[in-house]
């Protein structure tokens, strides 16, 4: 007797329903974001153009059957104003799923920051923010079961969160970000099966697209190599 | 009688190890307490330097103990911060009975804070995300051939913190010794292996003032 225990709760396929489309999403962050840009001081326009380049790990939770996974990738921050700020990111995640399996995520993306303190990015002080964009991965799911295919899938992806960035010297920052990235792509299921001796993981792609999410927490070192267009 | 010879055994292989970490922290204070008023004018903004080492890493875990030929080379961006790559090239596990490892050749990439001491030595403290290119021995899953073979070779991300300490002797070599836990996994179809490790290098490193020089 099989007795199957479902992992994966996103079915878009069984809730036709879209609360939120993500082309909306996309809409209200680049409004946001224009407006932002259009609200900008000549003074706070000094900012712009300011690059630094930085490495990180990150930490992925609440995926698969609730596994952890760790990741590294690196960073370059364009900053747009004095409360705004670019990140164009790639991470490379391995997880482990319950010792059944493991997965593989490829993220590359960008996100917008918004910066909450009144002067971000002081010496020795915390600087908060909050942080959307977009994000483009490729996912791989893989069985310890002989009898299960690998599954993968491209997909587009929403991170959304809050950060800190607490700078050590006036170019070097140190940032702790947790954000939730919710993927639109190809519904991969996964569950945890049971063939009368021993649990198995099987792995199976439903029918239309699933909207699976994962919290993901990235610790970062970041340097200012200087200044895109120049100093003002 | 064994138990107990075991026990004693267990219990002096910690006390060793608890003197090694004791030794190693006082060494890490040691410039805190010593030469503290001379300021060497080696650790500098714009230091360019490469080193050569050899490192042990002990994979608790695994109960394997590793060696690597590494090299670093590293960018002073100012006084207090710097840059760093390092590559760890995998030799062979020195526990020959229970080989696990094939490959586990490392790349990792960072900062690193140098706290001011005023003096020759130069104590860091970093974090490098890396990834690891691994392959480990496996058996056949089904028990049908004896022995063991290497299962495909993975590349895995790694997270990795840095304590060490540098002694600028002279203004273009350096000594340098770190100790680095370094964590990650290695998932194949075939097996997961943690491949979390401490290890310990040590080495000579060459430097080079690569800042324009005012006229």
């Amino acid at each position: 007797m099989t007795q199957t225990k479902q992992i994966n709760t996103d079915k878009i396929s069984e809730n036709q329903s879209h609360p939120c489309h993500p082309c909306a999403i996309i809409v209200a962050i680049l409004l946001f974001f224009s407006l932002s840009i259009q609200g900008q001081t000549k003074k706070d326009s000094a900012y712009s153009g300011q690059v630094s380049f930085g490495m990180r790990n990150t930490i992925s939770a609440f995926t698969d059957a609730q596994s952890i996974g760790m990741g590294a990738g690196g960073e370059f921050r364009i900053r747009l104003d004095k409360y705004i700020n670019t990140e164009w990111f790639a991470d490379y995640i391995s997880t482990d799923i319950q010792g059944l399996g493991y997965r593989r995520d490829a993220h590359i993306g960008w996100s917008v920051l918004f910066y909450l303190s009144k002067n971000p990015l002081t010496v020795g002080k915390v600087t908060t923010y909050l942080i959307a964009g977009n994000c483009f991965d490729y996912t791989q799911v893989n069985s310890y079961w002989p009898g299960a295919l690998p599954q993968q899938r491209w997909s587009f992806a929403i991170p959304g969160g809050f950060g800190i960035h607490y700078n050590i010297t006036k170019h070097f920052d140190i940032s702790l970000l947790s954000q939730y990235m919710i993927h639109l792509g190809t519904n991969i299921i996964t569950s945890i099966d049971n063939d009368g001796t021993e649990q198995y993981l099987s792995i199976t792609k439903g029918p239309g697209l699933s909207r699976e999410g994962h919290l993901l927490t990235t610790l970062s070192v970041n340097y200012e190599i200087g200044n895109l267009w120049g100093k003002k | 009688m064994g138990k107990e010879v075991k026990k004693l055994n267990v219990e002096s292989r910690k006390s060793v190890k608890w003197s090694l970490t004791l030794c190693f922290i006082n060494f890490l204070l040691f410039p805190f307490y010593s030469f503290a008023q001379s300021d060497s004018g080696y650790v500098h903004k714009g230091i360019l330097s490469a080193a050569g080492t050899i490192a042990i890493g002990d994979m608790p875990e695994n109960n394997l103990t590793n060696a690597y030929l590494t090299g670093d080379i590293e960018y002073y961006a100012e006084k207090t911060i710097s840059f760093r790559g390092d590559v760890y090239l995998f030799l062979n596990s020195l526990n020959q009975t229970t080989s696990l490892l094939y490959k586990n050749d490392a790349l990792y990439f960072g900062a690193f804070y140098h706290i001011p001491t005023h003096s020759h030595f130069d104590p860091v403290i970093g974090f490098q995300p890396g990834i690891s290119y691994t392959q480990v021995l496996v058996g056949d899953p089904y028990g049908g051939y004896p022995g063991v073979g290497p299962d495909v070779a993975t590349i895995c991300p790694l997270a990795s913190g840095v304590l060490g300490i540098n002694y600028f002797a002279v203004k273009w070599f350096h000594i340098e010794v770190n100790v680095r836990y370094t964590i990650g996994e290695h998932l194949t179809a075939a097996d997961e292996t943690n491949i979390s490790e401490l290890s310990f290098n040590f080495g000579l490193g060459f430097n080079f003032d690569v800042r324009k020089k005012k006229k």
